[in-house]
C-alpha cells in the first residue's frame, strides 16, 4: 500500500512555436483562463503559458514553453504522445466537433475506447490533442469552467484527462505505473492499456501505448516535455522524491516552482514526469484580473525584469469572449 | 584543502563535474562547462596538491613516475568530495557528467576504468595513459569523447592508444577527436565536445 496515493492528473507542459498562436488556441478556441504569463524558469528568454479552468485548479492545467530557435519535434516511439481534455457528455463532444471544423482545426472522427466517445485533433505545430466525453466516467471531479470564455457552460472543458505514453518497452513502463507510481490496471484494447490511481475517472488516468515499430522520437515544437501528476502537498511530495530515489531513476530533486512544489524524474527513456503539488497556486502574487495580462516573474526574477521583458517577443493577451 | 565551487543551473540537467590540468585553478574548467551545456549546474572541484608549485590531482614518487598508491588514495578523496559537493548544491550525482582537462581527466577516467564511480559520461581534453590496467571496472553504458593532438610533447600517440586500448577493454564506448597541435584545447575540439554532448542525450535528466 503507498502511503500517499497520486492523485491524478496536475498538469500537463508541452512545447509549441507561436506563442501568440497557442494563446489563441488554448483561450479563444478551447476556452480555457491564461492564468499565468510567466517565463521558463530554466530559459529566461522563453514563454512560460498556463491554461487553466477559471481560478487554476490542480488538474486543469495545460502549459506551453515556446522556446526561440527550437526545431519541430519528430514523433515517434518513446514519446508522451497526447494530452486530452475533458468535456461534461457526449452531446458537448458534437458541440466541440462543430466548433473545430468552424476553426478549421483537423481533426479525426469521434470514436470510442475504453467505454468513453473521444475526438483526436491537433494543432499547426502538429502537436496531438483529444477531447473526452466524461458520460460514463467516476471519480476525481473537474474544474471550473473560465467564466470569460466564450463556449456555453455546460459544454465547457472541465480539465485534464488521460495522458497518453508511447513507449518501446511495454514492460518497464507498466512496471512505472504500477509498482512505482501505484496506478492500477483497468483494461486493454489492442496496443494500449489504461491504468488508473487514487480516486479514478479521467482524472486520474493514465493510457500507455505499446508501439516498438516506430523510430525514437525526436524533442522539439508540437510535442509534449512532460507529464505532471498530482499531490498534496510539501510532505507527501517528500515522501515521492523518497519512494523515486529508492528506485533509482534519475530525479532531480525537489525543486521549489513558487506556484507549487515539484519533484521531476525520468520514468523511462525520453519520457519525463513530474510529481508537483497541488497549491499553493497561481492567485497568490497577482489578481485574478491581472492574471495573464501582466508578465508575471517569481522573486527571484524579479530583478532581471527589463532585460526579460526585452528578450520576449509580445504578445495579446488581453482577450475575453464574454 | 581544495576549493570547490558550484555554478547552479537548471533542475532538469545532470550536474557536470569539471576538473581542471597540472598548475591550474578551480576557475579554469567553469567556461568551459557553461560552453559545452549551457544551462546546466556545474561541480568544480580544485586539485588539492600541490608539487614544484604547481597544483594536481595525484603525485608523482620522489624519482619520477607516477606514484599510484598515492593516486588511489587521491581518487578515493575525489569521489568524496563529488558526493559532498552534490548533497551540499542538492543535484542528483547519479548520471553525473564529468569533464576533465590533462591532470584532472587522467584521474577520471582511470577511476572509471577500475572502480565504481557515479558518472557513465566523461568528456576528456588530452588525457594520458597512468599505466597499463589490469583490474577493470566494467562500467555499465559508459561513454566518453576524448581528444588528442598530434604534436603533444606531454601525451605521445603510443601513449594515447595504450589508454583507448584499455577503454575498450573495459567495455567503454569511445569517441576520439584529434588535431594537429599539441596539449591545448582549440575550438575545433570543443564545438566536437560540445555536439557529441547534445546528441548523446545524457545532458537531461
Amino acid at each position: 500500500m503507498i502511503k500517499h496515493p497520486l492523485l491524478g492528473m496536475n498538469h500537463v507542459t508541452a512545447m509549441a512555436s507561436s506563442p501568440q498562436a497557442i494563446f489563441d488556441l488554448m483561450s479563444k478556441t478551447l476556452g480555457l483562463h491564461l492564468i499565468k504569463k510567466t517565463v521558463n524558469q530554466d530559459a529566461i528568454d522563453t514563454y512560460h503559458l498556463y491554461f487553466t479552468d477559471d481560478t487554476g485548479t490542480a488538474g486543469t492545467d495545460m502549459t506551453f514553453f515556446t522556446f526561440p530557435n527550437q526545431l519541430p519535434g519528430i514523433r515517434g516511439t518513446n514519446m508522451i504522445s497526447r494530452v486530452s481534455f475533458r468535456v461534461p457528455n457526449d452531446a458537448a463532444l458534437d458541440f466541440w466537433e462543430d466548433r473545430l471544423n468552424d476553426r478549421d482545426i483537423e481533426h479525426d472522427p469521434a470514436e470510442s475506447q475504453f467505454g468513453s466517445r473521444h475526438l483526436n485533433f491537433r494543432d499547426e505545430d502538429g502537436q496531438e490533442y483529444q477531447l473526452i466525453s466524461d458520460e460514463n466516467t467516476h471519480g476525481v471531479a473537474g474544474g471550473t469552467p473560465w467564466r470569460h470564455s466564450d463556449v456555453p457552460a455546460e459544454m465547457a472543458i472541465l480539465g485534464l484527462g488521460p495522458v497518453t505514453v508511447t513507449v518501446a518497452d511495454q514492460e518497464h513502463m507498466h512496471f512505472v505505473a504500477t509498482d512505482l507510481m501505484g496506478y492500477r490496471q483497468l483494461a486493454a484494447d489492442g496496443n494500449f492499456t489504461l491504468y488508473e490511481t487514487g480516486e479514478g475517472g479521467h482524472g486520474a488516468q493514465l493510457i500507455v501505448e505499446h508501439r516498438d515499430d516506430l523510430p525514437l522520437a525526436v524533442e522539439g515544437f508540437g510535442q509534449i516535455h512532460h507529464a505532471a501528476f498530482n499531490t498534496e502537498d510539501r510532505e507527501t511530495l517528500q515522501f515521492w522524491i523518497d519512494r523515486i530515489s529508492d528506485y533509482r531513476l534519475p530525479q532531480s530533486g525537489f525543486v521549489e516552482r513558487y506556484y507549487f512544489q515539484s519533484e521531476y524524474f525520468r520514468a523511462a527513456p525520453q519520457i519525463l514526469f513530474e510529481i508537483a503539488t497541488a497549491g499553493p497556486g497561481f492567485l497568490q502574487d497577482e489578481t485574478y484580473d491581472e492574471a495573464g495580462i501582466h508578465l508575471e516573474l517569481p522573486p527571484f526574477l524579479e530583478a532581471q525584469r527589463a532585460s526579460i521583458e526585452a528578450g520576449l517577443t509580445p504578445i495579446e493577451t488581453r482577450w475575453r469572449g464574454r | 584543502m581544495a576549493e570547490i565551487k558550484f555554478v547552479s543551473g537548471s533542475p532538469l540537467r545532470v550536474p557536470l563535474i569539471v576538473l581542471h590540468g597540472t598548475g591550474g585553478s578551480v576557475d579554469d574548467l567553469i567556461p568551459i562547462g557553461r560552453f559545452l551545456a549551457p544551462g546546466s549546474p556545474i561541480i568544480s572541484i580544485g586539485a588539492p596538491l600541490i608539487e614544484d608549485g604547481q597544483s594536481r590531482y595525484f603525485r608523482h614518487l620522489p624519482k619520477g613516475g607516477f606514484d599510484l598508491a598515492d593516486l588511489a588514495v587521491q581518487t578515493d578523496w575525489l569521489l568524496d568530495e563529488m558526493s559532498a559537493a552534490a548533497a551540499d548544491n542538492r543535484v542528483p550525482l547519479s548520471a553525473a557528467i564529468v569533464i576533465g582537462y590533462s591532470n584532472g581527466a587522467n584521474v577520471a577516467v582511470r577511476a572509471l576504468m577500475t572502480r565504481p564511480v557515479p558518472y557513465r559520461t566523461a568528456v576528456l581534453f588530452h588525457p594520458m595513459s597512468l599505466g597499463v590496467i589490469t583490474n577493470f571496472a566494467k562500467p555499465a553504458d559508459a561513454e566518453v569523447w576524448l581528444s588528442h593532438g598530434s604534436r603533444d610533447a606531454i601525451v605521445s600517440a603510443a601513449n594515447f592508444t595504450e589508454l583507448t586500448n584499455d577503454l575498450t577493454q573495459a567495455g567503454v564506448q569511445t569517441t576520439i577527436f584529434t588535431h594537429d597541435q599539441g596539449h591545448n584545447l582549440n575550438e575545433d575540439e570543443l564545438k566536437s565536445a560540445r555536439t557529441w554532448l547534445q546528441d548523446s542525450g545524457r545532458l537531461h535528466l
